[in-house]
């Protein structure tokens, strides 16, 4: 739906939830728990998904196209048969792409108005 | 007795997921509760009651969070085939409202403008003429003909116009969009003739000079 109407540009700047699930889903289709538990260890518990906020993001991430339900399961014989499980659309990707070169260029302005200086945050191989 | 606190947490969240309009729950409210209950499990396992607390201070806080997010995009965004369903239930529900009023006008303006007591005739003789009755009629016809007008005008009025506050700049600003949509139109015209003329009776009846 998004990708016929409108391009990855227009739905810029992501909100942080839908950030989030498109980069927990971007490397592994995953279920609500699974994503939740993605983001949170990726972010050291910076950010914890509610079931509301996630559900509420996935519904508008599926209408827009930027993800799926999946109809294939990881592993059958080891996982609950009600669990729903997501995966990123290509165009998702794309729009995931699009957030993270525009981050970056956030990054590399405020690198250059040196508003960030640790070693954190200096480009590899400095 | 972790098992108990899990499933207790799991019924309570179910409850609190009335929250969320119907369609939402409907289509997510499952894997919500069996994500949720993941996370008791994770908690009780991990922190054990402290954890389950913390977990619910949280979903408390996103569930209130997400519940206003769901309800307002219900309203605001234009969902064509809910929106037109609603209107029309509106619509229903403010004739209904419209049909006592407007049967007592019409018997009236039959029966004093033409002198046919077609309808007025059956009125007058179960309500007005026996004096216990007149008194209940006195205090319920308010109530049922002006209560159901406004509520009528009310009603449709909703379905016609979105009201929406937003900001430019610094400024608050408030915008108003009508909707033509001629059943409640008809409604609130037919709702605003009848009321004018009930409370135009009621001013000529009480007050005007005779």
């Amino acid at each position: 739906m998004g990708e016929g109407v409108r391009g990855p540009r227009s739905f810029l700047p992501l909100t942080p939830a839908v950030l989030h699930i498109l980069l927990a889903l971007a490397d592994a289709e995953r279920h609500g728990y699974g994503i939740m538990r993605e983001v949170e260890d990726r972010t050291g518990g910076d950010v914890r998904l509610g079931p509301g906020t996630l559900y509420g993001a996935i519904k508008r991430m599926l209408a827009d196209g930027l993800i799926e339900e999946s109809g294939e399961r990881p592993d059958p014989e080891m996982d609950d048969q009600r669990r729903r499980y997501y995966g990123i659309t290509d165009f998702g990707r794309r729009v995931a792409g699009a957030e993270a070169e525009r981050l970056a260029g956030l990054v590399r302005t405020a690198r250059a108005k040196k508003l960030i200086t640790g070693p954190r945050y200096l480009p590899e191989g400095v | 007795m972790p098992t108990q606190d899990r499933s207790l947490s799991g019924r309570v969240y179910r409850v609190l997921l009335m929250a969320y309009p119907k369609r939402f729950r409907k289509e997510y409210g499952p894997p919500m509760e069996q994500a949720f209950g993941d996370l008791c499990r994770e908690q009780l396992a991990g922190a054990g009651m402290v954890g389950l607390l913390g977990l619910w201070v949280r979903t408390l806080l996103d569930l209130v969070r997400s519940a206003c997010v769901e309800r307002r995009s219900g309203f605001s965004r234009v969902n064509g085939e809910e929106a037109t369903l609603r209107d029309r239930r509106l619509a229903r529900a403010g004739f209904a409202l419209l049909l006592a009023p407007l049967f007592f006008v019409v018997a009236s303006l039959l029966k004093y403008g033409l002198g046919v007591g077609l309808l007025f005739d059956p009125l007058e003789s179960a309500f007005l003429s026996d004096p216990e009755r007149l008194r209940v009629f006195n205090v319920v016809s308010p109530v049922v003909f002006l209560g159901g007008l406004c509520l009528a005008l009310a009603l449709n009025a909703f379905a016609l116009l979105r009201l929406g506050v937003g900001r430019e700049g610094s400024a608050v600003v408030g915008t108003v969009r009508l909707e033509t949509k001629w059943v409640n139109v008809a409604v609130i015209a037919v709702s605003f003739l009848l009321l004018t003329t009930l409370v135009g009776y009621v001013f000529l009846e009480n007050f005007a000079h005779r």
